[in-house]
């Protein structure tokens, strides 16, 4: 039976022995050694009079804290990722849907609990989800509320906002406004057609690495989650750095004093960010200069609707879908936040 | 056809991010860099993270080897999956390079002058904002005055009588101020330097235009209550504390 491998041709076939490959590397090695000598102290000091500079320093220094401050989580949740694609089958899951559409819209948001996930690693899931039957306002509703009820994620909303009073008021809020939002969108998905979704045109093959040895696999799939949220946390960390850099404090606050405009703000941002789950709340915690109603659409919208999702959506899921969460989430969002938020400042 | 038995073999594009990424903020942890960016607290919970990746690269780095074994005992019937990464797949892996370089390249202090007047140091209402947030800061007898923090002086310049002070901060100076004044400054963290806030006191001393901004110093003094800033009787310039933030 032939083998399946991964991965470039083994170098064996291009008919190199263990002797040929050691003197290939120390021959490399050797030419690379001569400019590598010369160019690194030179781009060292380059880079380090580049950093000297009070503005780059400040960039570098911000872009560093928040990505330390965040990878633990995303590396959690990789591995958590990593464990469900491998251990949990979703079939059985499917078996346990309710019959009645309340049942359906009230069990839908605790599979965010159940398969915590975040907005990245539960799309496939929805997809396969949809494709083994489950009802579309139900897969909906987990995928919009799953990355927001995620267990990894409302811990580090909570020790984000851990030093802000009340610090249950930020994660609660999240929850709260994350559920409502996704359940109406599922609601007006039931009540637009009440058929079942043709099966998707496109079936995804099994994983080709489906297998018997399950820690290979976690850990398969936990690099490739970290590589993949690593990279979007890394581009939102340096969006995050420069706008701390490069736009003035003033125009921040003038945006943060204005209510329904801040909002609208850091929606936007929210959605060019295209920041992970499990680290925005971090992010949006930077931005101190912002009310907390602009902070909590920041948080609302993001696991819901970025750059990245919208492709994602538009290659796993049915259209309609898209266009429904386009057409619904924004202005929700941007009006239950400021209606939070009033509360919570009346509430004092 | 798939053989349900093989492992996937992980690339170095996958591995690689593992071990920088890893021994990067073990590095700033062992060199104590990591209070320039992180509280303490934060500083454990990354390195542990640490920990874990390079765990996750060891496991990695061991079935790779093992499956090139296997591949190379089974070369003369192996089928092989796709042409390795993709372009973007190492795209996103050499990304990781970018915050190593960073990290390798930034001076070794904590957020400067440019950050505190960005955030505003020196805005009186936000200083009255964070001195009335917080308990009283707690003094200690040093050259016969009450030490304590910069968010300690700020709380007792709102106290009516005049009290004799001294704390640890660095110099922010601004065009506009006048020649004998600076502000004391010291940021304040939550969870890391991106949502760091500074604590400014301003300082009345006649040599004040002698002073860098970024200089550290140490500022022994008798609190103003009417003009709302510190009177310094002596100002000695000293070496940036190990945790530049409060």
């Amino acid at each position: 039976m032939a083998s399946h491998v991964f991965g470039p041709v083994p170098s064996r076939r291009l008919g190199l022995s263990r002797g040929d490959k050691i003197k290939i590397a120390i021959l490399v090695a050797m030419v690379a050694a001569v400019p590598a000598w010369l160019v690194i102290p030179w781009a060292q000091r380059h880079l380090e009079d580049f950093f000297s500079e009070a503005r780059a320093q400040v960039f570098g220094q911000v872009l560093i804290a928040i990505l330390l401050e965040a990878f633990p989580f995303v590396l959690v949740g990789a591995i958590v990722s990593g464990l469900i694609e491998v251990l949990v089958p979703a079939e059985k899951l499917a078996r346990l849907i309710p019959k009645s559409l309340p049942a359906r819209l009230a069990v839908a948001p605790l599979l965010g609990i159940i398969l915590p996930v975040c907005e990245c690693g539960v799309v496939p899931v929805v997809r396969r989800l949809i494709k083994k039957g489950l009802p579309l306002e139900m897969a909906v509703v987990y995928l919009l509320s799953g990355p927001i009820l995620n267990p990894i994620v409302l811990a580090s909303t909570v020790m984000a906002f851990s030093r802000t009073r009340p610090w249950w008021a930020m994660p609660a809020a999240r929850a709260g406004l994350g559920i409502l939002i996704a359940v109406a969108v599922g609601l007006v998905l039931f009540a637009t057609s009440r058929k079942r979704p043709a099966a998707m045109a496109e079936t995804a093959p099994d994983s080709p690495c489906g297998g018997k040895s399950v820690l290979v696999h976690i850990l398969h799939h936990a690099a490739n989650d970290f590589l993949l949220l690593g990279g979007f946390l890394l581009l939102g960390s340096m969006i995050a750095a420069a706008a701390q850099v490069f736009v003035p404090r003033t125009v921040l606050v003038s945006i943060g004093q204005e209510p329904f405009a801040a909002s609208a703000g850091m929606m936007a941002l929210a959605f060019v960010l295209n920041l992970c789950s499990e680290a925005d709340a971090f992010v949006a915690a930077s931005f101190v200069q912002f009310t907390f109603a602009s902070k909590l659409a920041f948080l609302v919208l993001g696991p819901m609707l970025d750059i990245k999702l919208v492709a994602m959506y538009l290659g796993a899921l049915p259209r309609r879908i898209l266009v429904i969460v386009l057409l619904v989430v924004p202005p929700l969002v941007l009006v239950l936040s400021e209606l939070v938020g009033r509360i919570l400042e009346v509430a004092g | 056809m798939s053989n349900p038995n093989q492992p996937p073999r992980l690339s170095w594009w996958e591995l690689w991010p593992m071990l920088g990424w890893g021994a990067f903020v073990a590095y700033l942890y062992a060199k104590g860099r990591m209070t320039l960016f992180l509280r303490p607290l934060y500083g454990h919970l990354a390195v542990g993270a640490a920990a874990v990746l390079l765990l996750c690269f060891v496991c990695g780095w061991f079935v790779r080897q093992r499956s090139l074994k296997r591949e190379a005992e089974h070369s003369h019937d192996a089928h092989v999956c796709g042409a390795g990464p993709s372009a973007w797949f190492a795209v996103r892996s050499l990304m990781f390079l970018v915050p190593i370089v960073v990290g390798l390249a930034l001076p070794e202090r904590g957020l400067n002058a440019l950050a505190a007047l960005q955030r505003g140091a020196g805005d009186p209402a936000m200083l009255a904002e964070l001195a009335a947030q917080q308990q009283l800061a707690e003094t200690h007898e040093e050259q016969g005055y009450g030490w304590t923090t910069v968010l300690g002086v700020a709380q007792r310049l709102r106290l009516p009588e005049p009290q004799k002070v001294g704390a640890l901060g660095f110099v922010v100076r601004q065009e506009k101020m006048p020649p004998d004044h600076f502000l004391l400054v010291r940021f304040q963290i939550t969870c890391c330097a991106a949502d760091a806030s500074p604590i400014a006191v301003p300082v009345h001393w006649p040599q004040a235009h002698t002073l860098e901004s970024n200089q550290w110093v140490k500022v022994f003094g008798q609190t103003d209550p009417e003009a709302k800033v510190l009177v310094a009787d002596k100002v000695e310039p000293t070496r940036e504390p190990s945790n530049p933030y409060m």
